[in-house]
């Protein structure tokens, strides 16, 4: 499986950027799945396939670092690109200290985008 | 007299009686009474007069005749009976108290004795006319001059008619260690003060020219090389054609007048600057120069003490040099360290009269500058609050060895308890100040910060949509073959994003301004006089100055008070940011209020910050348009929302010069406006009742 093909699954509350995202991530040749919330995704199969994760950091009930400190309980090792709308610069380090990609500010510019994916995919 | 007045004549500390406006004494009190021993008894009728001097009861019934017909206020001497048979001088002072249509209702007469002061003037008269008569008796022989000179107790000169200075009396050649050979070859010029020299010798010239008698105050330099003032006196001695052959001079010691007049001033000064809330170190400064004029030879320096911190907050000193200062500022506050900060924490006075033999601080880098800055006394005099806290420590040093004597305790005294006044004072405004900031700041972050997070979300969402959207957009049109369908697919969806970003603005506009504003009659005067108070500490701290230029006929608006003080601060904190990187120029914001038009009034604000360029007038209005890093840029949104929420218009116009002006206008009465257009032909009664 080359990384082109790579599922990259989006889990983010907000229904326009699932269509959205999934859509340009196909346009930059990956396979891309998304899902409405934290607790649909670890439900889904598709935990076992993903390999980089774009993950909303506010969420109602699981947030985005619940699941991925989840995920590591889990021994998941999914790459995770968190995306968040909340401005806060304190968020970041906090969040790569945990172990993220990164952590993209929204509106996410593509280039940041195409940047993060690639980091996430070689550490894969 | 009405009851509360009469209790507060009588609970005042000092004697005091009140009279009707005729002069007619109305009311003693009751110190009045212990001091004079006299009953109430023995006071009515004129009564009240046995007290008084026999020798000074005709002139003082003059005077006061003569005040009460002035009608001003006015003051009398006159000697006051003891209880116990002396008589003490006092200064009787009399002020009228106006009735609501201007005329005296009633005086209020205060006493101070001045007996001490009356003493020192009668000494000083006494020496004065022996001097007098000892000149006039001149023509005797210069042997006998020279004992009967040398008898006054002061210094005594002559000069030749044109000012030559040809003999000197045997004090003031003790006084200022100078030979008489020496002074007269013009060696007396030293002994002046350098800053009076001046002013001496071009007051002396009018005398000399006019042949009248002349006094001047000025410092002459003793022996030990401190100065001291005298007031100089000089009269003519005459032949009997009336020619002038010799003047003669004395010269008397004032100092200890001097210093009480100088330190009241000063204090009167320090007093001025503190109603006046001139910062805490402008003022400790002006102490410290106070107290070095007033105790010749001395350094002196205020510290602040802050609850909790291991060292002094500060120093503040004008003559001590800063490595000292820098030294006693780091020492820690412990009863172990140096006399300072033992006098903190012991909330005692510690006098170190001989630091040169002191061995407990020879390791401490202050004590090693104070040796080094030639300072041989030290005393530390803690400044406590009226709560008995230690608010500072207030220190003198005096390069000899040295203890205090009674008096310059007493004036350390005073000094620590006008540096206390002080201190306390602006840690109160500052407390206030605080509060205030604190106020503003809640009020700007209640409305528009605490929501930068959510504002945030809102609107950052769609946008992350609507960029992803474009970016496929563009992936699509830029495939081999572009694919036109789902690009336009894209297309509507970014359209829908941005009517979704636009949404959000709307829904947090309506937010701002969710209620219809109330409709209650505003001075807008008032209202911006408010929010200067409010706004006053944090455009201090931000260096801006606020001129108020506030019209006298503003008529009322109608409107709602709260919002349209909101966004006056608005403004105001605007022009304050706009100005914070200026240093070149004063950051001043100008706030005017004025008529506009027949029905409207208009409010201006004026700064010199950075301005803006006139094609973004009206984008400055934008919600989320900002020039300042870290703001949300939606304060100037919603002001235009509530100004034109009262039927107003808010805009922004450049200056020619550096800064920008920002303005409202509003109209008086938005219904009344209305119903000019429509009149209406109803009773006055009915008017209540009309359904706006």
């Amino acid at each position: 499986m080359t990384a082109r093909q790579s599922l990259v699954a989006v889990v983010d509350d907000d229904a326009f950027v699932r269509e959205a995202l999934p859509d340009l991530l196909k346009e930059l040749g990956y396979s891309a799945q998304a899902f409405p919330s934290a607790e649909a995704f670890l439900a889904s199969s598709a935990v076992a396939d993903t390999r980089c994760l774009i993950l909303d950091v506010s969420m109602p009930h699981m947030t985005g670092p619940e699941l991925h400190r989840e995920l590591i309980r889990r021994r998941q090792v999914i790459p995770v690109i968190f995306v968040t709308a909340i401005g806060d610069a304190a968020l970041r380090p906090r969040l790569l200290a945990e172990g993220a990609v990164d952590c993209l500010f929204k509106p996410v510019s593509e280039q940041a985008l195409i940047d993060a994916l690639h980091s996430a995919l070689r550490v894969n | 007299m009405d009851n509360d007045l009469g209790q507060i004549v009588d609970a005042l500390p000092g004697l005091v009686w009140t009279a009707h406006p005729d002069g007619s004494v109305e009311f003693l009190n009751t110190r009045w009474f212990e001091y004079t021993g006299l009953s109430r008894d023995d006071v009515s009728n004129l009564g009240w007069q046995s007290a008084i001097h026999a020798d000074d009861v005709g002139q003082l019934l003059t005077t006061w005749k003569s005040i009460c017909t002035s009608g001003k206020p006015g003051e009398m001497e006159a000697r006051l009976r003891r209880h116990d048979g002396p008589y003490r001088w006092f200064l009787f002072r009399a002020s009228p108290m106006l009735s609501a249509s201007g005329e005296v209702a009633r005086w209020f007469v205060i006493h101070t004795d001045i007996q001490d002061r009356r003493a020192a003037e009668e000494a000083q008269f006494a020496t004065e006319e022996r001097f007098r008569l000892i000149v006039e008796e001149l023509g005797k022989s210069e042997r006998q001059l020279r004992t009967m000179i040398d008898s006054i107790p002061g210094y005594v000169w002559r000069t030749t008619p044109d000012g030559t200075v040809d003999f000197l009396n045997q004090g003031w050649c003790e006084y200022t260690g100078i030979s008489m050979a020496e002074a007269l070859q013009s060696g007396w010029h030293r002994t002046v003060h350098p800053d009076d020299y001046a002013g001496v010798m071009a007051y002396w010239r009018t005398p000399l020219e006019t042949g009248m008698p002349g006094e001047y105050e000025c410092r002459h330099r003793r022996h030990d090389g401190t100065y001291r003032w005298f007031v100089g006196r000089a009269i003519p001695l005459r032949d009997q054609d009336g020619n002038i052959v010799k003047w003669f001079g004395l010269n008397t010691d004032i100092e200890d007048r001097k210093r009480v007049e100088l330190l009241l001033e000063g204090k009167n000064r320090l007093f001025e600057m503190l109603a006046g809330h001139s910062p805490l170190d402008r003022i400790l400064l002006e102490l410290c120069k106070l107290v070095e004029s007033t105790m010749p030879g001395a350094f002196c320096t205020t510290m602040l003490v802050e609850p909790g911190r291991a060292s002094f907050k500060g120093a503040v000193a004008a003559r001590l040099s800063p490595t000292l200062i820098a030294s006693v500022e780091s020492m820690p506050l412990t009863p172990e360290s140096g006399p300072c900060a033992i006098a903190a924490c012991l909330k005692q006075q510690v006098v170190i009269p001989d630091l040169p033999s002191e061995s407990r601080w020879k390791d401490d880098l202050w004590y090693q500058r104070a040796r080094g800055d030639g300072l041989k006394a030290c005393w530390s005099t803690p400044v406590m609050s009226a709560s008995g806290e230690v608010l500072a420590v207030f220190a003198v040093y005096y390069q000899a060895r040295k203890a205090p004597n009674s008096l310059e305790q007493d004036f350390i005294k005073q000094f620590a308890h006008v540096a206390s006044v002080a201190i306390e004072r602006i840690q109160s405004d500052a407390a206030l100040g605080k509060v205030r900031s604190e106020l503003a700041r809640v009020a700007r972050v209640t409305s528009l910060g605490a929501l930068t997070a959510s504002i945030a979300h809102e609107v950052n969402q769609p946008l992350f949509s609507l960029t992803t959207n474009a970016s496929t957009c563009l992936r699509m049109l830029g495939g081999e073959p572009p694919n036109l369908e789902g690009a336009c697919e894209m297309a509507r969806r970014i359209i829908r994003d941005g009517n979704r970003a636009s949404e959000v603005i709307t829904r947090l506009r309506a937010m701002f301004v969710k209620r219809e504003p109330t409709a209650e009659p505003v001075d807008l005067n008032e209202a911006t006089k408010e929010v200067v108070a409010l706004s006053i500490g944090e455009l201090q701290r931000a260096h801006v100055t606020v001129h108020a230029d506030l019209a006298g006929d503003l008529p009322r608006v109608t409107g709602d008070r709260v919002q349209l003080q909101q966004v006056i601060l608005n403004l105001f904190l605007n022009a304050a940011d706009a100005m914070s990187g200026v240093e070149d120029r004063p950051r001043q914001l100008v706030i005017k209020t004025e008529r506009d038009g027949g029905d409207h009034v208009r409010l201006s604000v004026e700064d010199t910050g950075v301005g803006f360029e006139p094609e973004r007038a009206e984008s400055l209005f934008d919600a989320f348009y900002t020039t300042k890093h870290g703001g949300m840029g939606i304060g100037l949104s919603v002001s235009r929302s509530i100004i034109e929420g009262h039927h107003g218009r808010l805009w922004a116009t450049p200056k020619n010069g550096p800064g920008a002006t920002f303005a409202f206008s509003i109209p008086l009465d938005p219904v009344a406006a209305a119903t000019v257009n429509h009149p209406t032909h109803r009773q006055p009664g009915e008017a209540a009742s009309r359904n706006a």
